[in-house]
């Protein structure tokens, strides 16, 4: 059940970045999409809309960026709460620290090992 | 009698020519020039030999019997694809050379480019082939630029031998104007496909072989198109500027080529420029094409069609000059076209501006 | 009778102009890249949803879970951008290759991969980030001040 709530869920947003990429102006590249789905993922968890959706949704919801955006504020929060100012700045970067030096690592070891194909 | 506003005293062969909202342009034709744009040789300069050299994509297409070579990879055992741009362009200039039995150090003047910043892959060629050198940059319309800038030196009695030359390389475009080769990209239906190809010309004062008879060079032409994945929108109102201002200066009727070729408009810019110059009532008869259009197959997976100096000027130097040695085409039309923007400009919103210029080959 | 200027008269060219290439130029298979950017993302997710399964059936708790289900995703995708299948994957899945946390790592390691040749400290260095810096600037902007909001009002 979980599996096809993931497939669903995961696969109607990228469905809507399909949707924005294809349907808006030639200047609104992937990349821009990209970045309003962290944003989009950022401002609906901080209002309490995005939870719900990854209780569905499971990896459906966290694994499209905009459920990097949300871990991001759930990391903010948390850390605001603990931390109070400080918080908001460390908060985000340590619930996505795995993540971004997983990035890094990989990225390079990568380039050292591997050429660009034809 | 009144230029801009202003009195002028005029010169006894000044032309006037109305434009469009009342305004008048003068222009002061010298004894070769024919009307606004067209320059016409005295003594078309010849062309003595050719080569042309293509990847393996191209090797794959259509013509792939009517280059010179077709190289295995894309890398020519360089370490990048910026080395392996600059040894094709360097062995392509060599090949047309012995082709006319020339060593390099016969060659004169050298007219080349690309699209890399700077000319990297013309200027590193350059330097190994150590011949007087002089870099061009029209984008996609390189080597339509270096062969009537070449005429033009042959004709006007300053060198009696120049070598024009142009190539593009499909990863180093790529990875200059748009992505790394290993990112995800879906591109749109209208996209085209950088080609990983090179031809250069010997053009000698005298000799037998194909002559360049005239030449246009074309106006910057900018309609408002900023879709960096549709060159040829941006491309073919230049392309169509050019080829009627061809006919206009050089009062020819449209069916006076065997063909009329674009370098790089794709199938969307091809079927734009129809259009354009039926609304002109210019189409060129029998028949116009394109070099993007004919370079690939349509089950290669090229988008619109192929693009880059080098599709123009490997579709010259292989099957189109071929077909005049051959007498299947007589006249023909080859109109260089090239989208004047930069990464830089893309990015902070502007539009892309665009240029065609056309030479005329006849045999 | 009003005669319109040289800009009015060219901005009216362009938008004719701007008619006939819209009329001509060819719109992408909607339906179809749809289709593929549904299935695509919906699998990789699915996948996802079986590794973190498995890792909370291993006894992780749920976040620790969570966080290396995305360090394996992020592998995943590096590994295929590496061996040069995710470009592949890209040209049908669109979206679908793009949005998932996949897509992320593979514009990290393309871009990485390709400006090897510039050089390992500042080929690999200042470009592995060309592609996804936005991504990661807009995160922590609209994250922190959401937390920045939250410390107003506590």
């Amino acid at each position: 059940m979980s599996l096809l709530m993931a497939f669903l869920i995961g696969g109607s947003l990228c469905l809507i970045g399909q949707l924005l990429i294809d349907l808006t102006k030639p200047s609104i590249t992937p990349g821009h999409v990209l970045v309003v789905f962290i944003t989009a993922g950022a401002i609906l968890s901080g209002l309490g809309l995005y939870k719900p959706l990854v209780d569905i949704g499971g990896a459906g919801a966290t694994i499209p960026l905009s459920g990097f955006g949300h871990l991001l504020t759930q990391g903010t929060l948390k850390a605001v709460e603990q931390k109070g100012l400080l918080g908001a700045f460390s908060g985000g970067v340590e619930a996505a620290a795995a993540g971004i030096a997983a990035a890094i690592i990989f990225g390079y070891v990568a380039a050292v090992i591997f050429n660009p194909k034809e | 009698m009144v230029c801009r506003g202003r009195p002028m005293c005029l010169p006894y062969r000044a032309t006037y020519v109305a434009i469009g909202s009342g305004k008048m342009e003068v222009t002061m034709p010298g004894p070769k020039k024919r009307g606004m744009q067209t320059v016409v040789f005295d003594n078309p300069p010849i062309l003595a030999s050719w080569a042309s050299v293509v990847g393996p994509k191209e090797g794959e297409g259509p013509w792939g019997n009517d280059f010179d070579l077709i190289i295995p990879d894309y890398l020519l055992g360089e370490e990048t694809w910026e080395k392996a741009e600059n040894q094709m362009l360097k062995q392509t200039v060599e090949m047309a050379l012995n082709k006319a039995s020339l060593q390099t150090n016969e060659a004169e003047l050298l007219l080349a480019g690309d699209l890399l910043n700077q000319l990297a892959a013309s200027n590193f060629a350059a330097a190994e082939l150590s011949i007087p050198f002089l870099g061009l940059y029209g984008a996609c319309s390189t080597m339509v630029q270096a062969l009537l800038t070449g005429s033009m030196l042959i004709d006007g009695g300053f060198y009696g031998r120049v070598v024009a030359a142009a190539c593009s390389h499909h990863y180093s475009a790529e990875r200059q104007f748009r992505f790394p080769t290993e990112q995800g990209v879906q591109k749109p239906p209208s996209s085209q496909w950088t080609a990983t190809a090179a031809g250069a010309v010997v053009l000698e004062s005298a000799g037998s072989g194909p002559r360049i008879t005239s030449a246009t060079i074309g106006r910057v032409v900018d309609m408002g198109q900023s879709d960096v994945n549709d060159m040829g929108s941006a491309m073919a109102p230049a392309a169509a500027d050019t080829i009627k201002m061809h006919l206009q200066d050089l009062n020819f009727s449209p069916d006076y080529y065997d063909l009329v070729v674009t370098g790089d408009l794709g199938k969307v810019g091809l079927a734009i420029l129809g259009q354009l110059l039926g609304k002109e009532g210019v189409v060129p008869s029998p028949t116009h094409s394109d070099c993007g259009v004919l370079l690939f197959d349509e089950k290669q997976d090229i988008g619109a069609g192929g693009s880059g100096c080098g599709c123009c000027a490997s579709m010259l130097c292989g099957p189109l000059l071929k077909k005049m040695i051959k007498a299947e085409i007589k006249k023909l039309l080859l109109v260089g076209t090239g989208a004047l923007m930069s990464p830089t400009t893309s990015f902070q919103g502007s539009t892309i501006p665009a240029i065609a210029h056309a030479i005329a080959i006849e045999y | 009778m009003e005669i319109p200027n040289a800009e009015e008269l060219k901005q009216a060219e362009i938008d004719e102009y701007n008619s006939l290439v819209q009329q001509i130029k060819p719109k992408p298979p909607l339906l179809k890249h749809c289709f593929w950017a549904f299935v695509v993302g919906g699998l990789i997710c699915a996948l996802a949803q079986v590794i973190l399964n498995s890792l909370q059936a291993g006894g992780m708790g749920q976040t620790n879970a969570s966080s290396v289900t995305s360090v394996i995703m992020i592998f995943l995708g590096a590994l295929l951008t590496g061996i040069g299948v995710y470009d592949e994957i890209g040209k049908t899945a669109g979206a679908g290759s793009i949005v998932p946390i996949t897509g992320f790592s593979n514009v990290i390691v393309a871009s990485a991969m390709e400006f090897k040749r510039e050089g390992y400290i500042f080929g690999v260095g200042s470009r592995i980030f060309s592609i996804a810096g936005p991504t990661l600037v807009f995160g922590f902007a609209v994250s922190t001040l959401i937390g920045l909001i939250k410390v107003l009002f506590m």
